[in-house]
């Protein structure tokens, strides 16, 4: 894939801006820690990505948007940025993945890829703390149980409900995200130039 | 324009809706139970049970050995599959028999130079070169999984 001089700027601009809510907003919920933070950032994040994927319909857009994100998330405060990076990452990746099986960006493509991509998010830290952090597989599945039960007020006993649960709430999420990410692209499009994005 | 936002309020209240309930009370009282067995502790119990030190973020600790206040709560540390550790907000995080078992992964109920920081609370866990969110902070219970 090819992408003129335009193009490269237009997703380093998107790229820093998903960057911006890593490093900032990503580093307060780490700091504080809420539940979910992996998701509210990745739906953000990834808003902002597919935002840019409307001025940059080009196969790769996304992901190298995840890429630009990712290098400036090395600038965050706090210690362990590893698995938030990969997490960028790995997001972009299957964002991309989704977005490529559509010919041209619809809204339908960027409901399913930020859904999928929010799901990642829950199938993240089996990944990284098992590869990663040493971590052994029990520990990793009761502390996703724990916060499901937290969540949802179900007994960590319901394993299936409460990964079921999980699972809902991740899609819906994602999807709403992607929803919103279509809409405010042409609103930001018609904003700066008067005129829907090429890909429209 | 309003869609949107409408949008994004239900985006939040969703969120919002799925806070996790304060269902653990904080106090300056450790709960250590394997569901049958359980005892609690307050800092004077740790202290006398030792003052082992480790240290996270080049930030030094005095505390007991996570292990050790399992045997001392009657619960042998090698048959569990995994320890639980509760914040007072609900947070948790398990440990796996790697973690648990260490000499240096203490209960922390000060600092080397002096004591808790108010926001660390009374007891606090101390989890050497992990991240934070392995190292829970107002610590008020202890869980053994067998």
């Amino acid at each position: 894939m090819k992408f003129t001089t335009r193009q490269l700027v237009t997703m380093a601009v998107f790229g820093a801006l998903w960057g911006v809510v890593e490093i900032s907003l990503g580093s307060v919920l780490h700091a504080i820690k809420i539940p979910l933070t992996g998701l509210a950032l990745s739906t953000i994040g990834l808003l902002v990505a597919l935002i840019g994927r409307l001025f940059v319909p080009k196969r790769g857009s996304t992901f190298f948007i995840g890429v630009i994100a990712t290098v400036l998330k090395l600038f965050s405060i706090g210690n362990i940025v590893i698995g938030p990076m990969i997490g960028i990452l790995a997001e972009a990746l299957v964002a991309e993945l989704i977005l490529d099986i559509f010919p041209k960006p619809t809204r339908l493509a960027f409901v399913l890829s930020i859904a999928g991509a929010a799901l990642w998010t829950l199938i993240q830290p089996f990944v990284t703390g098992l590869l990663i952090f040493g971590r052994e597989l029990l520990p990793i599945w009761l502390d996703t149980l724990d916060l499901g039960s937290r969540l949802f007020g179900l007994s960590s006993q319901a394993a299936l409900w409460i990964v079921l649960a999980l699972i809902i709430l991740h899609l819906s999420v994602g999807a709403l995200g992607g929803w919103l990410a279509w809409s405010l692209g042409h609103l930001v499009s018609l904003r700066l130039g008067g005129h829907s994005p090429e890909a429209v | 324009m309003k869609r949107i936002l409408f949008v994004i309020l239900v985006l939040a209240l969703s969120l919002a809706a799925c806070a996790p309930k304060q269902t653990v009370s904080s106090g300056a009282v450790l709960k250590v139970t394997n569901g049958t067995l359980e005892k609690t502790y307050t800092v004077d119990d740790l202290k006398a049970l030792g003052a082992a030190q480790a240290s996270d973020k080049g930030v030094g600790y005095v505390g007991v050995p996570l292990k050790v206040l399992l045997q001392d709560a009657g619960i042998d540390p090698s048959t569990l599959s995994a320890v639980k550790a509760v914040a007072s907000d609900g947070f948790t995080v398990n440990y796996d028999s790697s973690v648990f078992m260490a000499d240096d992964v203490l209960v922390a109920y000060a600092r080397a130079d002096g004591p808790l920081a108010d926001e660390e609370g009374t007891f606090r866990m101390v989890v050497p070169d992990q991240g934070g969110k392995m190292n829970p902070r107002m610590l008020v219970e202890i869980d053994a999984i067998p």
